[in-house]
């Protein structure tokens, strides 16, 4: 496997989400990914985006997004970032973010907020850093886990 | 979004035909199925799954949502999940919430029949 790097940058419509999200399964299937953990991968950068649209730029279709993928033998990192609204408390949200219902308890099922949880338990290190007005999440995949192994964000 | 609606042995069965139920879709999913189950109270819902191969935690919420618009009056299962759509199921604990057939066929032959 050699080693590269992707830049892709969208607009932050959510119909670019999809192409971003396909892209990224693709890139992960070709380099050596199974199809569950570049599903899963993929579900993770799509998490991120759609918080980027929905939080940082506020459902604006002017902002961008980019989305740099860097491929090693080791593992996979993917750096995205935003240039609109900070995300307060991420480093507390994320450690605290958990399942939180009774499968019988319909009032209580989460319709939303399982972002957080998803990449938690996908992915393998996610840091999340605000510099000079832009916003970047850093998500690893180490390959060959095929469960979350994370370290404490960093 | 794109549904298909159809009646088989007593039960509403929906089917979606988008491959992808994300943030994209899930308003208008969430909306067209608001209405359906509205609609046809008291009943038991199939919501076939086969054709899509991606879902993401909007698209997952407006399954919930129908759920929950249901609540006591009615049933609300899902059919023919694949092993992504699956796996998303198993990581957010959905598949306690959900009873998951794998055919629309199993899902009669277990509610409606």
């Amino acid at each position: 496997m050699e080693n590269g790097k992707i830049k892709l940058r969208i607009e932050s419509k959510t119909e670019n989400v999809r192409l971003a999200g396909t892209s990224v399964n693709a890139i992960c299937h070709m380099t050596g990914f199974d199809p569950e953990t570049a599903y899963q991968l993929e579900l993770c950068v799509v998490e991120v985006l759609n918080n980027c649209i929905l939080h940082a730029y506020e459902n604006s279709p002017e902002g961008k997004i980019d989305i740099e993928v860097i491929i090693s033998q080791k593992e996979m990192t993917f750096v995205i970032t935003d240039r609109g609204k900070s995300f307060q408390n991420f480093n507390e949200l994320f450690e605290n973010s958990r399942l939180d219902f009774e499968p019988d308890d319909l009032a209580g099922l989460p319709e939303n907020g399982l972002g957080l949880y998803i990449i938690k338990n996908i992915m393998d290190r996610v840091s999340y850093r605000t510099s000079d007005e832009k916003n970047t999440m850093v998500l690893t995949k180490i390959r060959g886990n095929k469960h979350c192994q994370r370290a404490l964000p960093t | 979004m794109h549904l298909e609606y159809n009646e088989k042995d007593g039960c509403k069965v929906v089917k979606v035909l988008d491959r992808r139920l994300d943030a994209k879709g899930a308003v208008d999913f969430k909306k067209k199925m608001g209405e359906f189950v509205e609609k046809e109270a008291d009943q038991t819902f199939i919501l076939d799954i086969s054709d899509v191969d991606f879902i993401d935690s909007s698209g997952l919420g407006a399954i919930v949502s129908t759920l929950k618009k249901i609540g006591n009056k009615g049933n609300l299962v899902i059919t023919g999940p694949g092993e992504n759509v699956m796996s998303m199921f198993k990581l957010t604990r959905m598949d306690r919430v959900f009873q998951i057939f794998s055919s629309v066929g199993e899902a009669i032959n277990s509610l409606c029949s």
